[in-house]
């Protein structure tokens, strides 16, 4: 845990050099008309987006792109697109219903899409484009075998076999709203235990049957990489957090050219497509340009 | 200020449950350590030549990231405390190992060579000579250990295992100050009691003749 | 008298090199035995092959009697006072602790014997009562190596080691504890075998030395036929420089007392007396501001007219007494020095500057040496 200490703090450190070192670059850079600037939060699935996304504008467009990945957390994307410095990155419907809006949670995707283009639009002139398809919520995954065993298919199944498993969760979704308390309440069920713990070492776990259920992001890597089964939500308990392209509003009118490109990836990519692609760079160490790229090749959006 | 007070409140018994938690398995790692170490740097003494591959084994068992130390076992040991109590005992034992071996290294030659001379059998010289003279350094390894280990005992929170630490993620991953901090003050806390405690344990049993300054 | 220790062609080697490559030696009960030698000699791996903290490679050595390599060190040693240079009280322990460990070790029936320990404080010197409880660290050098010594009294070994106890000791503190040492022993019999490498020592408490070069006895004997029949060139090196140095080599600059204590010829008698006080001395010598000998001025002169206030040293010293070159040779002043009527003769360069001073006191090796050469030479 040292050792996690350090590398948390360095990774912090790193963050905020790096958000500083953007933030700066970004303000002082000066911006010609026929420039864009690409940014994604901290995480491996952003990472892809902002090159998928920066590729797909380079590629089809004549602007000069920029992407500026790994840049920080939801609040530091945000402000720098809405403050100007840069002009778009990949967000959530979710995200931004409830962590920038700060409305209440909402189960419905289109009436959330439909809330946040709107206020998005009104509050900060900001544009939401077409959702990219997949839906990066939590989610709650058992082994293939125990799937099987107890004939699981939604969560609602769960119910009655959820006192003879444990569940691993990370510390964050104890802690959420929409995590694991609502979770149990909605659906009437109490696990065997809950063990809170790290977000690799539950993948880890529920390989050697430690655990038996964890939480999940539908989009995880290892969800593509292991036998786990991934119970439907039939109460919608999870908020949807569809990936949409997120635009300033200036910018479109200046390169109307951005809607109608990043709109053909409409829906081209689902959980599990997204999922393998963040198998290939957490678990295949992959670089996240190449696998955005290669995706984008595979569905003839680039030469 | 007011919300941390509300945090306090509200998660009143979450917080005690969790310091418990983390006291009984800083303690229970720190015995272990204590048990392992403390004889390996004896035998260490003994067979010296080992000393420089076993310490340096040790030291390599220290740089493991926890997360992949904990990692490696589940396999072994599954999830909780187990494996939590022995990632601490692996990263505890160092400077115990170490400071035993130094320690009884470091007491004057002269009085192994009186203590021969007399008829000491080499467990007498152990246990009358070398122990209480290398004592305040193995002590003094002991307590670098334990506030290394309550530092170390918030790892028990990556793999189920509860403690201060939960809280501490808790408050990160959902950017709550408040909520850090109710995880962290008590562990800053435990650890500077613990060392005190530990000061005062130190001070009480060094025997009155070692307290002297030499009067040369 | 029988013997305590007999060493009976035992060998020690390191690999090839033999420390000890054949010794055969008696030492008798109840003696001060000395091993001396210079460093290196092997007196110090012969003495640590009695309590088997060195075990020889070949041969035997008994121990009252019983060999003792049949004996287990540890109850060998228990049965054997050991006291070493650097002392080796175990500074945890309070000075009782340190005295009864090995009767503790021993796990003699019942408590240690109190009176015992006090019996064992006193003959080393130190007050019981003051210093029972108290730790090594609140005690001299000196101090801690009495207790050093009780301590390897107290489970009444017939036989001591001493490994070089007193070299760390100031001049003063030696002299005493060798004083004590010698004392001890008539009262208690024991056989010491006592190291060193200052034949000053070992000549002054040993009934037995046995000197050793190369891991060899070149001679056992008493200090008195050692000093009077050097067995050869080694030994008689060893017996030391000052003494064999012919006293016709050495120079009056040698011996002289460098700075005796002056006064100016025109001081009244009462500074004189207050100077003799101070510097305790019995005579002063007079020299102008140039430091020329002008005269001596004893202190029952300066007694005899004391009364008389105007008088200056000028008229009481005496400007006749003997003085002697420094250039003399020490044999000629010998004389001078004997027959001087206050027992000092100052000694003057050519320009009649004051050098030093002569004393009986400064001639006293010079004068014995002759003796004991003597002996020698008629051997």
């Amino acid at each position: 845990m040292k050792k996690g200490w350090l590398r948390k703090v360095g990774m912090l450190a790193l963050t905020l050099t790096m958000t500083v070192l953007a933030g700066c670059s970004v303000l002082t850079g000066t911006k010609a008309s026929d420039s864009v600037t690409v940014v994604g939060k901290n995480f491996s699935e952003q990472d892809i987006m902002a090159y998928l996304v920066g590729t797909m504008l380079e590629k089809n467009t004549d602007l000069q792109v920029t992407v500026k990945p790994f840049l920080g957390g939801t609040d530091v994307a945000f402000q720098s697109v809405k403050s100007g410095n840069a002009d778009l990155y990949v967000e959530y419907t979710g995200t931004g219903l409830v962590n920038i809006l700060g409305e209440e949670v909402q189960t419905d995707p289109q009436q959330v899409y439909d809330r946040v283009k709107t206020a998005f639009l009104e509050k900060y002139q900001l544009e939401w484009l077409e959702p990219l398809g997949f839906n990066n919520t939590y989610a709650i995954a058992v082994p293939k075998e125990i799937a099987e065993k107890y004939s699981l298919k939604t969560i609602s199944d769960l119910q009655k076999h959820a006192g003879e498993l444990v569940l691993g969760t990370e510390q964050e979704f104890m802690e959420r709203p929409d995590g694991l308390k609502g979770l149990t309440a909605l659906y009437q069920m109490q696990f065997k235990d809950v063990k809170a713990m790290d977000h690799g070492l539950k993948y880890k776990a529920i390989a050697e049957g430690s655990i038996q259920a964890i939480d999940a992001y539908t989009t995880d890597g290892q969800l593509a990489k292991q036998d786990l089964v991934i119970l439907e939500d039939d109460k919608h308990f999870f908020p949807p957090y569809f990936a949409a392209p997120l635009v300033r509003s200036e910018t479109l009118k200046a390169h109307p050219e951005i809607k109608e490109v990043l709109n053909k990836l409409a829906g081209k990519l689902d959980d599990k497509k997204m999922a393998e692609m963040n198998a290939q760079v957490d678990v295949d160490k992959k670089q996240a340009k190449d696998v955005a790229e290669a995706w984008l090749k595979e569905n003839g959006l680039i030469q | 200020m007011s919300e941390i007070l509300n945090v306090i409140i509200d998660r009143w018994p979450n917080i005690v449950d969790a310091t418990w938690q983390h006291i009984v398995l800083s303690i229970v790692a720190l015995f272990w350590a204590i048990v392992l170490a403390v004889p390996t740097g004896i035998l260490l003494t003994r067979f010296r030549k080992l000393a420089t591959p076993v310490l340096g084994f040790i030291s390599v068992l220290q740089t493991i990231p926890s997360l992949a130390l904990l990692g490696f076992m589940i396999p072994l040991f599954g999830i909780g405390a187990t494996p939590a109590v022995i990632a601490m005992v692996v990263y505890a034992l160092l400077p115990i190992a170490r400071n035993t071996y130094t320690g009884i290294l470091d007491v004057d030659p002269a009085l192994l060579e009186a203590a021969r001379g007399m008829g000491m059998t080499k467990g007498q010289m152990l246990r009358m000579v070398e122990l209480p003279l290398a004592r305040s350094v193995i002590f003094a390894g002991i307590r670098t250990a334990t506030v290394m280990t309550i530092g170390v005992a918030t790892l028990a929170s990556f793999i189920g295992a509860g403690g201060l630490g939960d809280l501490i993620l808790r408050g990160i991953a959902m950017v709550d100050t408040g909520i850090i901090l109710a995880g962290a003050v008590p562990a800053a806390i435990l650890a500077i009691l613990f060392d005190m405690l530990l000061a005062w344990t130190d001070w009480r049993i060094t025997p009155k003749g070692l307290r002297i300054q030499n009067r040369t | 008298m029988g013997n305590a220790i007999v060493f009976d062609n035992v060998r020690k080697s390191y690999g090839q090199k033999a420390v000890i490559p054949n010794l055969n030696l008696s030492i008798a009960e109840g003696t001060i035995t000395v091993l001396v030698g210079p460093s290196g000699c092997g007196k110090t791996t012969t003495m640590k092959m009695i309590n088997q903290l060195i075990q020889p490679s070949s041969g035997k050595i008994y121990v009252n009697g019983s060999n003792a390599l049949d004996i287990s060190p540890v109850e060998l040693r228990r049965n054997i006072g050991y006291v070493i240079q650097q002392v080796g009280l175990f500074p945890h322990m309070t000075i009782e602790e340190n005295v009864t460990l090995v009767p503790r070790l021993k796990k003699q029936a019942g408590e240690v014997n109190r009176e015992q320990v006090d019996r064992m404080l006193q003959l080393v010197g130190l007050n019981p009562d003051e210093y029972r409880h108290r730790y090594p660290r609140e005690l001299s050098g000196g101090q801690q190596q009495r207790v050093g010594v009780a301590r390897a009294l107290m489970s009444d070994p017939p036989i001591v080691l001493m490994d070089e106890p007193f070299s760390a000791l100031d001049p003063i503190t030696r002299e005493q504890l060798q004083d004590e040492l010698i004392r001890l022993n008539q009262e208690l019999n024991k056989t010491i075998v006592f190291v060193t490498h200052d034949m000053d020592e070992a000549l002054k408490i040993a009934d037995q030395i046995i000197v050793m070069q190369d891991g060899h006895v070149i001679q056992q004997s008493t200090p008195e036929q050692i000093l009077r029949h050097p067995a050869n060139e080694f030994v008689r090196g060893f017996i030391g420089e000052k003494r064999l140095t012919s006293h016709l080599t050495q120079s009056v600059d040698e011996v002289m007392v460098k700075h005796p204590v002056t006064i100016a010829p025109q001081k009244g008698l009462a500074e004189a007396v207050k100077m003799m006080v101070r510097k305790r001395v019995t005579g002063l010598i007079v020299v102008d501001k140039d430091g020329t000998y002008l005269g001596l001025a004893d202190s029952a002169d300066i007694h005899a007219r004391y009364p008389e206030e105007s008088l200056s040293i000028r008229d009481v010293m005496r400007a006749d007494a003997a003085v002697v070159n420094v250039s003399t040779p020490l044999a000629e002043t010998i004389p001078l020095v004997q027959q001087a009527p206050y027992g000092y003769v100052p000694v003057v360069d050519d320009l009649g500057r004051l050098r030093g001073l002569l004393t009986r006191a400064s001639l006293v090796d010079v004068l014995a040496r002759p003796y004991l050469e003597g002996g020698e030479e008629h051997e």
